[in-house]
């Protein structure tokens, strides 16, 4: 009954996502996979021992110290491409470990419904009220300074956020008509939670996660701002503009430097999560 | 009604339209929508723009208008004048006097097109009325106490009398061309005939051209002078309406013609179908649009492109095989005979006294209040046996599917399927009822798992579903995005089948669809439900597919069960006062 050359399947290209991302989205995404390439292989690159003395102290950018040197002649630039491992890895593990309590408790609530759904929103949201700077100040005080604790800080406070999106998300594709078709086809449990459920949550987390990895960025920057992140002579870029913002008038590269370094990262990330966005929209 | 001094058009035609090419774009990608369109309307001529979804039918309307999506960077070129003033290239200010006082167009949603915030008789005086001329203009449709009418708010009109309204709006700027785009298809059937009445007469009355587009011939026949049929942005074939519907010229005209059915229509066999369904990717180029769909397509239709030809009738026809149609059309009224039917004296289906009650309202402005779908409905459908469920939105039918397939338990009442078997469903929208990110073969095969079968045995049984359904079983890895409407329903057919159930319920399954796939998916469930010996409750609006489909009309009025027999006997001799209000709305071809 159906004419033969109606049943070729589309040619639909692999990369029709990339048509809908723009170009500033475009440079976003290149720029945070840049990133996660300098932070992992930034120790190879160091040109010299960022935790060395290896010139005169206050030395401006230029020469052979391209960001110029810190109050010890230690070189900038070795500090700041450190810096980035130490701001951005964190930044990644403390999205990834959220994004798995939170997904797992939302997916779960939203899915279950009724008692269990109201208990672990009531939850939620007791997390959720809590001002979070402050709760991750007192938890980092009470478990002492430190990256590690820095790290289950900013998660404590940041796993709800996405346990309540998966949870609506989760709520609000259960009502749509496939996964009512998907039940009467006998189509129950894990298997519906995981195929049929998940992946419709997938990209609005996607989006939440990549927009949040400036704000972790600037919430451990600030952490270290003030003293509680990496102990001393690690090179926590937060930690580095704190410890040097006295001397912006006379030195001024050794705060403003790693804090456009936080900037730009911070705009990477939040370009890339529209690009995200926008390569999902169509899906 | 003068023409406006600026008037310089040599004939008698309001609208000409020469050489128009639109290209819009979707997702990045143009693909051309109108593909040299030559047309002319006459003041005071009803023209009915006839096509399937995707032919460009709409895209005509909202040029015409100068109202071309900019989110689809629309390039168009050709010839649009409209009165003498031309459309195409215009600049905005010019198009927005135009749309004020040449142009009007009665939307397909009237609840859309209407300011939600302000009331009717305010949004008609917007357009510059007095508050006599509102009144005057609202009674002037038809709209029972207009004077009420217009202290309302539009949420508080039903859908008929929205659009009433919006008729009103556009016929008291007195346009020299109105475009109505499917002005009924969101209307039950017994608007829908009101309304295009009422579109006849003021058209007649105060010399306006009307654009009818839709893509029901029925409806076109009923109130079009002439008929233009498109098919993938080209003129398929334009013509007097009675010569057209008469003896069609075009393959795909004849198409639409044979799918077409209503209460006439021989329901002891399956309908005539021409064409295949559309395909997805539609290139244009040096060959006839239709190539790909067209049963009499030969060489020359892929290799050059049929122009509009004059017939000796004085309608133009773009076929190189215009002359073989004829038989073509008498070849499909031998459509194949219904399979042989299984039944059984067991119920597959029990409804017992079914009531179920929703709560509305409570908001800040309204009480909240209990209303009831549903008032005790008994039903029994016997093994093997198809009910149609007919009734308008709103008369609960949607619902009592919904507690049939056991996804809404009723507040009263029992429900109870043989052998306790949960029915499957068929959905109205196929598309929606399809997980998007799963492939065809993941989603039927999820039907297969309880069966405990190896994977090749799965494997088999998928091809043969869809093999069954009338879909290449190459498709079965494809995702439902890349698959065409119709291409979707099949597939939500083969899950339901490939385990056949004693009862398969569908919902609405053919509303949204084109003639032709409305009755090749008719023809589809009608076959399988015999050949699987498969009961099924078929919930619909239109009365001619139930006829065809069904062995007993239910019919539904506001949650009472108020007539159920044997089709032919509820449609020639109905008893419910309801049930003749319907019958007689449905539109017939043969008038």
């Amino acid at each position: 009954m159906a004419h033969p050359t109606e049943l070729a399947p589309s040619t639909s290209s692999n990369f029709d996502w990339l048509r809908r991302v723009g170009w500033l989205e475009r440079i976003g995404l290149a720029g945070v996979l840049a990133i996660t390439l300098i932070a992992l292989i930034g120790p190879l690159l160091l040109p010299y021992d960022p935790m060395l003395r290896v010139g005169a102290a206050y030395l401006p950018p230029g020469g052979s110290f391209w960001f110029g040197t810190d109050e010890i002649g230690r070189d900038l630039f070795s500090r700041v491409l450190l810096g980035v491992r130490y701001t951005w890895l964190p930044g990644l593990a403390v999205i990834g470990v959220s994004l798995l309590i939170g997904t797992s408790v939302g997916v779960f609530a939203g899915m279950v419904g009724g008692w269990v759904d109201t208990l672990l929103q009531r939850v939620v949201e007791l997390f959720l009220v809590l001002p979070s700077t402050l709760i991750a100040l007192a938890v980092v005080a009470a478990l002492g300074p430190g990256l590690l604790n820095t790290m289950i800080a900013i998660t404590i406070f940041w796993w709800p956020w996405y346990a309540r999106m998966s949870r609506d998300e989760v709520r609000r594709i259960r009502a749509r008509p496939h996964v009512e078709a998907a039940r009467i086809a006998g189509v129950k449990g894990p298997r519906l939670m995981l195929r049929y459920l998940l992946p419709g949550a997938a990209p609005a987390l996607a989006v939440a996660a990549t927009l949040d990895v400036a704000n972790i960025i600037l919430t451990l920057s600030v952490i270290s701002f003030l003293g509680l992140g990496l102990p001393a002579p690690a090179p926590e870029l937060g930690a580095m503009t704190s410890r040097s913002v006295d001397s912006l008038t006379t030195y001024w590269w050794l705060p403003i430097i790693p804090a456009l370094v936080i900037f730009l990262m911070s705009m990477l990330a939040n370009l890339a999560g529209d690009g995200i966005r926008s390569a999902l929209r169509g899906a | 009604m003068t023409p406006p001094a600026t008037f310089d058009q040599p004939d008698t035609s309001i609208l000409s339209i020469r050489g128009l090419h639109v290209r819009l774009s979707r997702d990045g990608r143009p693909s051309t929508v109108l593909d040299g369109i030559d047309f002319d309307l006459d003041a005071g001529e009803v023209v009915a723009l006839v096509g399937e979804s995707g032919s460009g039918k709409s895209t005509i309307g909202l040029a015409l208008q100068g109202l071309l999506p900019a989110e689809a960077q629309p390039e168009i070129s050709g010839s649009i004048r409209l009165a003498g003033r031309e459309i195409v290239g215009a600049k905005p200010h010019d198009l927005r006097a135009i749309r004020r006082s040449l142009v009007r167009a009665v939307p397909q949603d009237p609840m859309g097109a209407l300011n939600p915030t302000m009331s009717i008789g305010k949004q008609l005086r917007e357009g510059g009325l007095s508050a006599d001329e509102v009144v005057e203009w609202l009674a002037r449709t038809g709209l029972p106490a207009p004077q009420r009418i217009a202290a309302e708010m539009p949420h508080r009109l039903s859908g008929g009398q929205r659009q009433r309204v919006l008729i009103a709006m556009s016929m008291a700027a007195r346009p020299r061309v109105l475009i109505a785009d499917e002005p009924t298809t969101a209307l039950d059937v017994t608007v829908q005939a009101q309304i295009l009445t009422l579109l006849k007469d003021l058209a007649r009355e105060h010399n306006t051209a009307i654009l009818f587009i839709t893509h029901d011939l029925a409806v076109a026949a009923e109130l079009a002078d002439r008929v233009m049929v498109l098919y993938g942005g080209r003129v398929a074939e334009v013509g007097n309406t009675t010569t057209l519907i008469g003896a069609p010229l075009h393959p795909y005209s004849a198409g639409l013609l044979s799918a077409r059915f209503d209460l006439d229509s021989d329901r002891s066999r399956q309908l005539g179908t021409l064409s295949s369904e559309q395909r997805r990717a539609r290139p244009n180029g040096a060959h006839c649009n239709y190539v790909t769909r067209c049963p009499l397509a030969g060489t020359d239709c892929a290799e050059r492109r049929p122009d509009l030809v004059r017939q000796p009738d004085g309608r133009q026809v773009a076929c190189f095989h215009a002359d073989r149609v004829p038989d073509l059309l008498a070849q499909s009224r031998e459509a194949p005979a219904w399979p042989e039917a299984a039944a059984g004296d067991a119920n597959a289906l029990e409804l017992y006294r079914i009531t179920k009650s929703f709560g509305s309202g409570g908001g800040l402005f309204q009480r909240p209040r209990q209303t009831q779908v549903l008032a005790g409905i008994d039903l029994r459908i016997q093994q093997g046996e198809c009910v149609a469920l007919v009734g308008e939105s709103g008369s609960g039918k949607s619902t009592l599917l919904r507690i049939a397939a056991g996804l809404l338990p009723p507040d009263e009442g029992d429900v109870s399927w043989f052998g306790g078997v949960q029915p499957q469903v068929v959905f109205q929208d196929a598309v929606a009822a399809l997980t998007p990110w799963l492939t065809v073969d993941e989603q039927i095969r999820d039907r297969l798992r309880p069966l405990g079968l190896s994977r090749a045995e799965q494997n088999s049984r998928i091809a043969a579903a869809l093999e069954l359904v009338g879909v290449d079983p190459a498709l079965r890895n494809a995702l439902p995005s890349e698959l065409s409407g119709g291409q979707c329903q099949r597939i939500t057919v083969a899950r339901a089948v490939i385990v056949p159930p004693r009862l398969l319920l569908c919902d609405e399954p053919i509303s949204a669809m084109d003639v032709s796939l409305a009755a090749q998916t008719l023809n589809l469930l009608g076959s399988l439900r015999r050949s699987l010996g498969m009961a099924m409750l078929f919930v619909t609006h239109d009365l001619a597919a139930a006829r065809l489909i069904a062995d007993r009309i239910a019919v539904l009025e506001k949650g009472h069960l108020v007539e159920i027999g044997e089709p032919d006997q509820v449609i020639s001799a109905p008893q419910a006062p309801y049930t003749k209000t319907l019958v007689g709305a449905v539109p017939r071809l043969a008038s």
